[in-house]
């Protein structure tokens, strides 16, 4: 009996592994032929696609018909859609080829399986088939991670900032998107969206709050002044912190009720708050900021002592000053971090 | 004297029962595990299809990160190694390169190189180290520093690495080692994607016989030397589907030394890479599972399947011997270490499923096996077995490794096809039959003769030899 269980196990192990070699041997096979004749198609295609993007031709001189020329336009299509204007991308899909690609990614984007799916919005995206939008925002509504971002990605390549508020609604109800990842899709958004983050700011979650002033400082609104002069004295260390990153990207501004709000998170509880506003400082050239920088070269956090002594340096003659002046320092740590400040100033201006 | 005899043939037989039922429980584990790895492997070929790098390349919310170098005797490879990873694509990152007391002159190439400039900078110490001599800066790339350090192994240089690092993500890359252009912002997707990732490693690979030209691969191909060949089917196996399968499971005790990717933070609260141990790779991620287990932090340990990062594996015998019989010491060191956590509910699938599969499979499998040899062959010759029971045995027991072996094969061709050539694929088939006979005997031997002088070994790294890699076949 046992001997026969054996036997059997035997011989289905043996046609197991026949097959897996078999099949081995004939993918490579396949794919070595397939990759060879690609070659030479990929060549002519590639120098079409060029011509095309760089306007030396209306119109793409292609005409795939057979497996691999769809297989290699296809290809080139992902890897060139970026470089092609709006207006010559629907010539592009207006050709047969370029229907058949609507109409697989549709069937894609309609599948019952999530990967398809997600696959056919990426791709939806890339291509730039803005028919597909309504199907695609209705993708918004469900309950995972990969499909809301790339989702969101997608209608965000389609229509810009169309759909921004139903993004940031079902990313805010769902809490399924880290805090980068959100900047990452604000990131694509090519509009005028300060309206948007506006409402967001005034009624939105703390959390979304927070990323609506850290991009309206990126993208220099000038209302992120009054919105970062009013959340840096939130309670909220999220929304200080973030105030202070927007207040870095639009830099030293004269507006005296700015400053002055933002000098009031100089005794902040939390280093962290401290760490940015020492990095802030470096874009601030006055004697005040100065002054605050020396004191947190002494601060209790490593990272404050190391973002006041990197921001001194921005002050030109004021803090080198100061930081020669450190080099006499009680403290072991504001001596050192001065000497090694002003050596890797030295270094850089060397060279 | 009967009395003896019968003892024994009675132990002889309940023995090889055991060995029976053990091989039977492993292979149906590496059964079940295969199927986690397909799934997984799956998911991350539909996932490659919709996810664009180039998008994360170039968006300022990717983490920046430190790469840490632990070099040691490394002059005839340390520039060429340095210059690739320079050139790789990631936006934002700074080189930590750790000269652990090398006898060579591998500060001396990196000063002349990089225009090196020895600095008096603060750093925090968080991770106790041996004394560190100097810390150079270049003056041609912001994003180099150097460290020359007192000689305390591996794990020494990497905690002095991380101790200068300035971003949150820091990865360790040995200095023999080759990473793909790409293979960073792969290793770092899963950080992207998920707050809770702590740990996240990519696939190693041998990089034996591969063209390399100023530290990047030019053209892959499979090793001439018989023993990297078997060790090239040997990994395919261990990472495409070993740790793939666990990694799904978040039960990964292993993220190579050569390429992993950890959150900074998480390593120091760990206090850092161990130094009395050998496996200082597997013992961080071990104290790490211990660690967030202990606090009941919610984390995971990944595996990406796609990142590789090519390395040199010996081609000496004396060289694998000895480096087995280390894998084998440090793999013993962290089960012993951290043995509270096994067939521990409250450590969850690592306590319940990783460490008894690494204690009772990888560390007392080459026991078993080896024992199990021996037994065989006395049962054999006791006339205590049949003669056909014996070698059906043996047969089953050979196919389904070969079956384990080529379906790694089969894994990595029909998803990442790195060898071009069929021949490669016929030979990688061939080496997984007869590393049956042989090879695979001799590596259960060395792990059990590390298992019996277990302790009387003193933990030092034996040196590896290193060779330039080949610029042109």
């Amino acid at each position: 009996m046992t001997s026969s269980i054996i036997w059997l196990l035997l011989t289905v192990l043996i046609s197991v592994n026949v097959l897996l070699f078999l099949f081995v041997l004939i993918k490579k096979m396949i794919m070595n032929r397939v990759n060879h004749l690609k070659e030479p198609v990929r060549r002519e295609y590639e120098e079409a696609f060029v011509r095309f993007i760089a306007g030396q031709d209306d119109s793409l001189s292609i005409n795939p018909q057979t497996i691999v020329e769809k297989k290699v336009f296809r290809s080139l299509l992902l890897q060139y859609n970026m470089y092609i204007e709006q207006n010559r991308l629907k010539k592009v899909l207006e050709l047969e080829e370029g229907q058949a690609v609507e109409k697989d990614v549709e069937k894609l984007i309609k599948s019952r399986n999530v990967w398809n799916r997600k696959i056919g919005i990426y791709l939806a995206g890339e291509y730039k088939l803005t028919s597909l939008t309504p199907v695609i925002r209705k993708q918004l509504n469900k309950s995972d991670h990969d499909l809301l971002f790339i989702t969101s990605k997608a209608l965000i390549s389609l229509a810009d900032d169309t759909y921004l508020k139903d993004i940031l609604n079902a990313v805010t109800s769902k809490d399924e998107l880290t805090r980068n990842q959100i900047l990452s899709l604000l990131e694509g958004v090519r509009g005028d969206i300060r309206g948007i983050l506006e409402e967001v700011v005034e009624t939105g979650e703390e959390g979304l709050k927070a990323i609506a002033v850290e991009e309206a400082g990126k993208r220099q609104y000038s209302e992120s002044v009054d919105w970062i002069t009013e959340l840096i004295q939130s309670g909220d260390k999220e929304l200080r912190i973030a105030a202070l990153k927007a207040s870095y990207s639009i830099g030293h501004i004269e507006n005296e009720a700015f400053l002055k709000a933002v000098f009031s998170a100089v005794r902040d509880e939390y280093w962290e708050v401290r760490a940015f506003l020492a990095r802030f400082l470096r874009k601030v050239a006055s004697e005040k900021s100065v002054d605050v920088l020396v004191e947190y070269m002494q601060d209790s956090s490593w990272h404050v002592r190391r973002n006041a002594a990197e921001s001194l340096l921005h002050h030109d003659e004021l803090g080198r000053t100061a930081l020669i002046r450190l080099l006499d320092s009680e403290d072991t740590f504001a001596r050192e971090t001065a000497r090694a400040v002003l050596d890797k100033d030295a270094l850089s201006r060397s060279f | 004297m009967y009395a003896i005899a019968e003892f024994l043939s009675a132990f002889i037989i309940r023995f090889n029962y055991f060995v029976l039922y053990y091989m039977v429980s492993i292979n149906t584990f590496y059964a079940i595990l295969f199927i986690v790895a397909i799934r997984a492997l799956y998911i991350d070929r539909k996932k490659k299809r919709y996810w664009s790098y180039t998008d994360m390349e170039g968006s300022a919310y990717t983490p920046p990160l430190s790469i840490v170098v632990p070099s040691y005797n490394e002059e005839e490879t340390i520039v060429d190694n340095v210059k690739a990873l320079l050139s790789l694509e990631y936006n934002e990152f700074e080189l930590i390169i750790v000269n652990d007391g090398s006898k060579d002159d591998t500060l001396g190439q990196l000063i002349r190189e990089f225009d090196m400039v020895k600095m008096d900078m603060p750093y925090r110490k968080e991770i106790k180290t041996k004394e560190v001599n100097g810390l150079y800066l270049s003056a041609l790339f912001e994003n180099i520093v150097v460290v020359d350090k007192a000689n305390g192994g591996k794990a020494d240089a990497l905690n002095a690495g991380i101790n200068m690092s300035k971003y949150p993500i820091i990865t360790s890359i040995d200095a023999d080692s080759i990473i793909e252009r790409d293979s960073l912002i792969k290793v770092i997707r899963p950080f992207v994607e998920d707050p809770t990732v702590v740990v996240s490693g990519g696939v190693v690979r041998p990089v034996n016989d591969c063209t390399v030209d100023k530290g990047f691969i030019e053209k892959v191909r499979l090793a001439k030397s018989n023993l990297a060949r078997f060790q090239t089917v040997e990994y395919l196996r261990a990472f495409l589907f070993g740790r793939l399968g666990l990694g799904s499971l978040n039960a990964l005790l292993i993220v190579s030394g050569a390429f992993g990717v950890f959150k900074k933070t998480t390593v120091i609260d760990a206090g850092g890479y161990t130094e009395d141990t050998i496996g200082e790779d597997m013992e961080l991620i071990v104290k790490i599972h211990r660690m967030m287990r202990d606090k009941g932090k919610d984390y995971q340990i990944v595996f990406v399947p796609d990142p590789v990062c090519w390395t040199q594996v010996p081609e000496d015998t004396a060289v694998l011997k000895s480096q087995r019989k280390r894998w084998h010491i440090g793999l013993m060191d962290s089960m012993i270490k951290h043995k509270k956590m096994m067939f521990n509910p409250k450590y969850g699938v690592v306590g319940m499923l990783a460490m008894p599969y690494y204690f009772f499979v990888e560390m007392l499998g080459a026991i078993v096996e080896t024992l199990g040899y021996l037994t065989f062959i006395a049962s054999f010759w006791l006339g205590l077995i049949n003669f056909e029971f014996f070698t059906l045995f043996l047969a089953v027991s050979i196919l389904y490794g070969i079956f384990l072996s080529t379906s790694a094969i089969l894994l990595d061709e029909y998803n990442f096809s790195k060898y071009s050539e069929i021949k490669e694929y016929l030979l990688l088939m061939l080496y997984s039959i007869i590393e049956n006979v042989g090879y695979r005997q001799l590596t259960a031997w060395w792990r059990f003769s590390a298992f019996l002088t277990y302790r009387k070994k003193s933990k030092v790294w034996g040196d590896m030899k290193r060779t330039t890699f080949s610029k042109e076949q």
